[in-house]
């Protein structure tokens, strides 16, 4: 089958399914117009000879299919077969019926003489992805030269109600990891081919149905909702996007409204969550024997704090609350937790109105502990329902007009502190100071309040009082309304057309912070002989919850967008599209909640202003070019900087298409060769706050005081930053080259292998070679950075039916994308290494450890270490790179890979028999690091740094440190230390590198989908069991390794999944 | 129908295109620019402010010089003591600094200091706008603009004590100067101070060499703080004693191979004696100058609180006692030459509040009077006997049995500050009432919280002591120190603490200076003994001349008749006298003594234990560190020197 061919078909079995999808509506909109208007002159002369016409519409198994829309063509009007599948229309001789039925293709069939017309309508795989929504158009995707990845939405729908964490390794070109597995707060990160800036933003553009959103947006996305999920990945795909395009664009559409029966979908998902690995801390007498081993090492002239009395009788269990030995993360969290997705769509409509209608809810919870004393719960609980209507108005004939309405409405309630912190805090609490709770003594036995535990001074943190102390309800609200009206101007020229849209969200959160603050006791004296403790108040609380500290963010953003498009073939083989797009678009305060934030930089609005204009050219449906220029304009430069040119081509060959391509037509069926240069701007080079680069930012500074009583007290001024006017765009280069081929007859196989390369420019930096002598307050800021980027990603599509009953499909995908500095503002260093150019960016410089230290006379005999303390035996010793006799941080090199994967790759198999399906994926990353984080920050602790201010210790440290009395060279953890030794926990080197590789079986499926005679009326009832994370391996087993460095933070799930669907 | 929804949808399109060029410009056009910050007096007063803002600060222990050197101790604890953050002073005593990341890196800012080069760089942007400042009157506009030149060659000064030689910023670069323009080198030392004197000397005198009245002579009651003609001439003796100094002066042991990338040295090679003329020439001005106006050493007039009244007629001591201890927290009395008073009004972190010993009548009471940082026990020994020599050179005293347990006699002369009928040593006892005045020890009195408290330090004792209850909020050597703590300062509340200027120079100091001039370009004689002796007058000691001269009380007799001896006894007086006032560790610099004094180990007594047995036995509590000629200057921070080539690092760093 040649193109031609093809694409004739497409062109008439399509044209009137106008319902399918809004894009392919579009599509064929614009392609309707190459009908002659007098067609429809000719069906009025038929109207004179009409008769009834009846017959059956059945599907290919012999099952008469109700609902189906049946129409004469040209004729406004239709009717819909009954339950058994029989229709009647009136009809003449000539003319042409039309049936539609979703899922189904259209049919079309001729009436001849005889009254009975019996059809059977075939199940539709191919529509979705005959065409692809390019920017602000569709495009068919044979025709695409442009990189676009899109994927089934199928494969989107994980158990989880995070839509971002189902991307990584299921598209080529995306690199995707996930650090945290708290509810509602575990977005993945996801970049699209790789970070290709060291600048502010490196996240890519996201549409959600042509309108920006966030990526905790995306996040909430139903997948059921999804008709196309592509991303724009080349500078002909994204340059269109002008000021916001640089980083790749993510585009989600949702669906639409098909004509028919009303046609209703409902899901049930109940999960078991629960986390992937949980940390092992040790156990109390052990701790307090290393704790004194620390203080030792340390400093030796101090007396033990933990006396040989306490830990024995800590050994010996002697009372619980006099000599506690806990395990804070028993005591805090659940080992599981149990929670509900249900989906509800409805999709239907006639020939003038089709809609599309979706209600989602989510309970999400957490494993978080609730205080039994208290009557507030402060785990995470979420419930969030999402409702979304798309409904599509044909107003005319040639006007057509969609109004989407997209809802978020999320009612949480959860703890008072950041989950995370709430996690890292078991690490930062030892298990020996002080219990939960007391039980109360003579003195408290009427108390009221939690007798929570602490230390003597009532400083040390007790997690748990610290987690239940209080809770924070709030609730938000994210409304999108979209607004679009498509006109066709055929009436002036052939292929034209206007369209106007108009998009508003507006988003409101609103959180109440209620909490007390706990009580505190500690044990004043315990009298072993009667085994009774008389308690002490060590911190004074309050019994009831106080006013809630309350938060409130918005977000307002409008969108507008104008213009004309135009898409014809001429003569038959010049096959000419283009468009020619206004938009301008405005966004308000953005999460503003911290006083410090209240700046006028900072909640001026953002805008954006451009014109966009696109043209294709086909000639004989081989030879394809694409080109386009945006100018855009951005609120954050100065005017002489402030507009953009951005201009992009494409070249396509379809080399299937040519004549000597025929003898491979049966195992090549299609090959295509494609290439693409653009260049795309990004205006997003520095955060809300620091944004106008033109003006000096001079604010308050403290000033100094002076009198008798200091009550002369001026205010100062600090100079934050010097006005620069020419700052400008961040402008990144990008070039694709790759082909597309399918093999074998049926295109059981499909292969996409694209090369990509990209020139980050202009990057907004600090400049780094004016020395401190010069006073300066402030950095002085340039667009002065490059990053060079490329590799390549590619996918194979396996589709195979092996009978009626058993099918097979299989995909595999893998992204490489690679990056270096081409230009870094660095100091003119002595020592080359120290540079950056020509080091991939997120890669982490740092000291190359050698070994621990044996004894002081190694310390005496090796480079001295320059790192803030002075190194004893135990200690790291690092290599000294420049041979100059000191350690510093001249002697730093880069080392690992990148904390950004560089390779992302996914492979999954679906396998189907009968009324049986199984599917599994599996999901990796590789060349990546990440940094064990030794350090201890106590306000969010996330390091692993043992002791420090009596915190808690990891097994692994207590299993495998440096100890004095067999001084290794080598071990987890070097000498062990109460307080964060400089040289050990806050330098970057080697001894914390870890390699985060790693390859995971990301999902299990299993259904089964019963005989559709069984539930009349439904028409499909399908069972599954979903397992998302069931293991992974990898040579990191202290936590998760797709965490990262950030392992003590909310575990990622492993979820357990069984799920409903029905379809009436 | 049809064309309706044409039209409408046209004039959707167009209506989105009209918005049209300014739809970008959205900031508002009041935006701060630096010439609004000098639109009127009032505005223009804050930009004065700015540039005092910069002082280095002498208030807040973690963030000031003031804790280096070898007289204070805090907390040891793991938490505290081994923070790089905490005590930063003390942890440059402990080889702990280092170029990468420097500690109170007053260069380029960072380590608990801010960059004194932006003070400098605030003080030219001044110059440069306060002409434009309408409605302020000449007067003013030339004592505010003699202020800010004093205060810049200030903050080059003070880098020059910490670094030598130094790049000198004379004027400002502008931030997008092409990169060969702004990496300045270090000048050799001889010309940086000279730009100092320089500096100092345009705004006191003109090109005849008579003083000029732009700078006012002193302040009034709303700016004291400000510089006047008389700290600028204090400060101007002190330049000129820091140059004349061994360190600075012909330091030949230390920085001959200290040299510039042209090869030459940055330090002065050779002595030069007349560097101390220069000095003594100064010093004298700047004391005649302040005397002239009514500058004179303190003696306490006012009326004793009521607990005191009974003590005032009977101890031999308080009266000096009194006139030592309100010398310091008495504000602004007629000693103070110069004070700090860039206070952390509201805030804690001061040396009185980690100073001052907790309230009794609430020992959970932590806020404002933390009791945790003390004395080194050397300080102990520091004092004179009551003879006003040192006790090591006290025939009455027996140096050797200083540790041994004695009762504390009811005498006149302990009465009032050691516990009558309580067991001590024999080296708190008949000390010199500046030991009374200031150091705190087991069993002594302190007034604070506005009430005589007597201090118990043993091991469970309150308040002072170590215990269960104070881990870590206890006095870790067993010494305190009352001399930045006002007898009325209370605790929990701010508004509780009695604020005085920390002092940065007073009389006493001058006259010290003077002395030793003196001795160092004329030897002994007549003048260094004077001065001396107004400083010990006050205090209650006897004159120099006399006590040096009685063979019954020192040992070695006449010491104060040869240059050396004279010397010692002037540094003595000095490291007394000035004793926690943030002199003594640039004193021992500049007089190249570090070896002598840095490299001990900080002892102090056993706080763990429960009778005057256990706890007068003598222990070691932290190692220390020294690296001859290395740790006489600071690191310039690496990353500077990566950033300017031109830039020579220090020796041995």
């Amino acid at each position: 089958m040649n193109y031609m061919k093809m694409r004739m078909k497409g062109l008439f079995s399509q044209s009137f399914n106008l319902t399918k999808s809004m894009p392919a509506a579009l599509l064929i909109f614009c392609m309707a117009l190459a009908f002659p208007a007098g067609a429809f002159a000719e069906v009025t002369e038929a109207q004179q000879s009409r008769r009834e016409i009846t017959g059956i519409v059945t599907d290919t198994q012999g099952e008469p299919l109700p609902g189906v829309t049946v129409q004469v063509v040209g004729r406004q009007g239709g009717v819909i077969t009954d339950v058994d599948g029989n229709y009647a229309i009136q009809a003449a001789t000539g003319e042409e019926i039309r049936y539609q039925y979703v899922g189904m293709r259209s049919e079309t069939a001729k009436v001849g003489t005889g009254s009975i017309l019996n059809i059977t309508m075939h199940e539709d795989v191919e529509l979705l992805d005959e065409v692809t929504i390019t920017a602000f158009a569709t495009q068919k995707k044979e025709s695409v030269v442009s990189s676009i990845e899109t994927i089934n939405p199928k494969e989107l729908r994980v158990p989880s109600s995070n839509l971002t964490t189902a991307l990584a390794g299921r598209l080529a070109g995306v690199i995707s990891y996930q650090r945290s597995g708290e509810p509602g707060n575990d977005n993945a990160q996801f970049f699209v081919r790789g970070v290709t800036t060291f600048g502010y933003a490196s996240s890519p553009l996201i549409l959600l149905d042509g309108f920006e959103v966030s990526s905790t947006d995306l996040a909430r996305v139903d997948p059921d909702n999804i008709e196309q999920f592509a991303v724009l990945k080349d500078a002909t795909a994204a340059a269109l996007y002008g000021s916001k395009g640089a980083n790749g664009v993510i585009m989600v559409t949702t669906k639409k409204g098909v004509a028919g029966k009303p046609k209703i979908s409902v899901r049930a998902d109940g999960r078991l969550s629960a986390p992937t690995r949980v940390l092992e801390t040790v156990d109390g007498v052990e701790y307090m024997k290393l704790y004194n081993e620390a203080q030792f090492n340390d400093n030796p002239l101090l007396s033990p704090y933990y006396t040989a009395q306490k830990i024995q009788n800590t050994a010996d269990g002697l009372n619980e609350y006099a000599y506690p030995n806990l395990n804070w993360y028993d005591i805090m969290f659940k080992p599981n937790t149990f929670n509900q997705h249900y989906n509800m769509n409805i999709s239907g409509g006639g020939t003038v109105v089709k809609y599309y209608l979706s209600v989602s809810y989510d309970k999400d919870t957490g494993i978080l502990k609730d205080n039994k004393l208290n009557n507030f719960k402060n785990n995470i609980d979420i419930d969030r329902f999402n409702v979304l209507a798309n409904i599509t108005m044909d107003l005319t004939e040639t006007t057509k007009m969609d109004i989407n309405m997209n809802s978020i409405f999320e009612n949480f309630t959860g703890p008072l502190d950041n989950t995370n912190d709430i996690f890292a805090s078991v690490v930062a609490t030892n298990p020996v100071e002080f219990p939960k709770f007391y039980l109360p003594d003579e003195k408290t036995a009427y108390v009221k309040h939690t007798l929570f535990g602490s230390d003597a001074t009532g400083t040390m943190v007790n997690p748990f009082a610290r987690m239940v102390r209080g809770y924070k309800d709030g609730s938000m609200g994210r409304i999108t309304s979209q607004f679009s009206l498509d006109q066709d101007m055929g009436s002036l020229l052939e292929g034209l057309m206007a369209r106007a849209k108009v998009s508003i969200k507006n988003d409101n959160r609103y959180e109440n912070f209620r909490s007390y603050d706990p009580y505190l006791y500690n044990i004043k004296n315990y009298d072993e002989f009667t085994d009774t403790y008389e308690l002490q108040q060590v911190h004074k609380g309050t019994d009831a919850l106080g006013n809630p500290s309350i938060q409130r963010s918005g977000e307002f953003r409008l969108y507008m967008e104008g213009g004309l498009t135009y898409a014809n073939t001429l003569n038959d083989i010049h096959d000419l599209s283009g468009l020619l797009i206004y938009t301008q678009e405005e966004m308000k305060n953005t999460g503003i909640w911290r006083a410090d934030e209240m700046t006028i930089q900072r909640t001026l609005p953002q805008r954006n202003q451009g014109i966009r204009a696109r043209v294709n050219y086909g000639l004989k449906e081989k030879y394809l070019a694409e080109a386009s220029l945006t100018y855009t304009g951005s609120e954050k430069f100065d005017k002489s900087n402030r507009w953009g040119v951005f201009p992009a081509f494409g070249l396509g060959y379809l080399v299937s298409n040519e004549p000597f391509w025929e003898p491979m037509e049966n195992i090549a069926p299609s090959f295509k060769l494609k290439y693409s240069w653009g260049k795309v701007g990004n205006d997003q080079i520095a955060g809300a706050a620091d944004r106008f680069f033109f003006l000096s930012d001079i604010g308050g500074g403290g000033g100094y005081r002076w009198g008798k009583d200091f009550n002369s007290n001026y205010g100062g001024f600090n100079i934050n930053r010097y006005a620069n006017p020419m700052i400008t765009w961040e402008i990144a280069v990008k070039r694709n080259i790759g082909f597309e081929m399918d093999f074998f007859k049926n295109r059981a196989l499909k292969l996409i292998v694209e090369y990509f390369s990209e020139n980050r420019r202009q990057i907004y930096q600090a400049r780094a070679n004016l020395p401190a002598t010069m006073g300066l307050t402030s950095n002085v800021y340039g667009n002065v950075g490059e990053v060079k980027s490329g590799g390549f990603d590619g996918s194979i599509d396996l589709n195979h039916s092996f009978n009626k009953d058993t099918w097979l499909t299989g995909r595999f995908n893998f992204t490489f994308a690679q990056n270096e500095y081409v230009e870094n503002e660095e100091p003119e260093y002595r020592w080359k290494y120290l540079s950056d150019i020509g080091w991939p960016i997120n890669t982490w410089k740092g000291f190359i450890a050698e070994r621990l230290f044996i004894d002081e006379a190694d310390v005496h005999n090796s480079p001295v270490q320059e790192l803030g303390s002075v190194p004893q035996a135990g200690d790291i010793k690092y290599k000294d790179i420049n041979g100059d006799g000191r350690v510093n941080d001249d002697d730093q090199v880069h080392i690992g890979y990148p904390t950004v994967p560089e390779i992302n790759y996914g492979f999954g198999l679906s396998a189907g028999h009968k009324n049986f399906d199984i599917s599994t994926f599996f999901q990796g990353q590789d060349r990546v690091s990440f940094f064990i984080d030794p350090n201890a920050r106590r306000g969010d602790n996330f390091g692993i740094a043992p002791f420090v201010g009596h915190r808690g210790a990891l097994k692994i440290i207590a299993d495998d440190h440096w100890n004095p009395n067999n001084p290794v060279s080598h071990a987890f953890w070097p000498r062990l230390s109460a307080t964060l030794n400089q040289n050990n926990s806050r330098q970057n080197s080697t001894w914390w590198l870890r390699n985060g590789r790693f390859l995971r079986m990301k999902t299990l499926e299993v259904g089964y989908t019963f005989p559709s005679k069984w539930f009349q009326p439904a028409s499909m009832v399908r069972v599954y069991f979903t397992g998302q994370n069931l293991f992974s391996i990898s040579d990191f087993k202290l936590w998760d390794p797709e965490m990262g460095g950030n392992g003590l933070a909310y575990p990622l799930q492993r979820v357990y999944n069984v799920g409903l669907n029905v379809t009436f | 129908m049809k064309s309706k929804i044409f039209i409408l949808s046209c004039i959707i399109t167009l209506s989105a295109l009209l918005p049209g060029c300014d739809y970008l410009d959205i900031v508002p056009d009041n935006t701060v620019q630096v010439g609004s910050l000098f639109e009127n007096r009032d505005k223009a007063l804050g930009a004065l402010s700015t540039c005092y803002r910069y002082m280095p600060n002498y208030e807040k222990l973690h963030e000031s010089m003031s804790l280096a050197g070898d007289e204070w101790l805090g907390r040891l604890d793991a938490d505290h003591g081994e923070n790089r953050g905490l005590q930063r002073g003390m942890q440059l005593m402990r080889g702990w600094n280092n170029s990468n990341d420097p500690i109170l890196n007053y260069w380029a800012g960072g380590g608990g200091a801010t960059s004194l080069y932006q003070g400098i760089r605030v003080c030219n942007i001044f110059f440069e706008n306060i002409e434009n400042v309408p409605d302020l009157t000449p007067a003013e506009k030339a004592d505010w603009i003699a202020q800010v030149k004093i205060l810049k060659a200030y903050y080059h000064f003070y880098l020059i004590r910490l670094y030598g030689p130094i790049v000198i910023a004379d004027k400002n670069l502008e931030p997008f100067s092409p990169v060969e323009e702004v990496r300045q080198e270090r000048q050799s030392v001889d010309s940086c101070f000279n730009y100092v004197l320089k500096s100092i000397d345009e705004v006191l005198y003109d090109a005849n060499g008579n003083p000029r009245t732009e700078l006012s002579v002193e302040r009034e009651s709303a700016y004291l703080g400000q510089v006047d003609q008389i700290n600028a001439r204090a400060i101007k003796a002190q330049v000129l004693i820091t140059r004349a100094s061994p360190l600075f002066n012909g330091n030949t042991e230390y920085f001959s191979n200290f040299k510039n990338k042209a090869g030459q040295t940055y330090f002065p090679m050779t002595y030069d004696p007349e560097k101390w003329k220069d000095a003594l020439d100064g010093i004298k001005d700047a004391i005649d100058y302040a005397e002239a106006r009514g500058k004179k050493l303190y003696t306490f007039q006012g009326q004793p609180k009521f607990w005191d009244v009974e003590n005032f007629e009977e101890s031999e001591i308080i009266q000096y006692a009194y006139n030592k201890r309100f010398s310091i927290v008495d504000g602004w009395n007629d000693e103070l030459l110069w004070g700090y008073s860039g206070l952390d009004y509201e805030g804690q972190g001061g040396f009185a509040h980690a100073t001052n010993m907790r309230s009794v009548a609430d020992p959970t009471q932590a806020g404002y009077a933390w009791q945790w940082l003390g004395a080194d026990y050397r300080m102990d020994e520091l004092f004179y006997s009551r003879n006003g020599v040192p006790i090591e050179e006290d025939k009455t005293y027996t140096y050797d049995n200083r540790l041994q347990i004695t009762e504390i006699p009811d005498d006149n002369y302990h009465k009032g500050y050691m516990q009558v009928g309580e067991k001590s040593i024999r080296l708190h006892l008949n000390r010199e009432p500046r030991f009374y005045a200031w150091m705190v020890v087991d069993r002594s009195i302190w007034r604070t919280h506005d009430l005589a408290n007597d201090v118990k330090m043993r091991y469970n004792e309150f308040p002072g002591g170590r215990g269960a209850q104070h881990t870590t909020d206890f006095y870790w050597t067993g010494i305190g120190v009352k001399k930045m703590v006002h007898p009325e300062s209370g605790t929990g509340h701010w508004a509780r603490v009695v604020k005085f200027p920390y002092p940065i120079l007073r009389l006493s100091d001058l006259y010290l200076m003077y002395a030793e001039a003196y001795n160092e370009y004329n030897g002994p004689g007549q003048p260094a003994y004077e001065y001396l002796n107004r400083v010990r007058a006050v205090a209650g000691l006897p004159a120099i001349e006399t006590v040096w001269s009685d063979g019954d009380i020192v040992k070695t007799v006449g010491k104060h008749t040869t240059k050396e001896g004279l010397r010692d006894i002037i540094q003595r007086e000095r490291q007394i006298e000035l004793s926690f006032e943030g002199h003594r560790y640039y004193d021992i610099l500049r007089w190249k003594q570090a070896d002598r004094y840095f490299v001990s180990p900080v002892k102090g007594f056993n706080t763990t234990g429960v009778d005057p047995e256990q706890f007068y036995v003598l222990m070691t509590l932290q190692p220390r560190r020294w690296q001859t000629p290395r740790d006489y200057l600071m690191p310039l921070p690496l990353s500077d020197i990566n950033r300017n080539p031109n830039l020579v690092q220090n020796p041995g760093w």
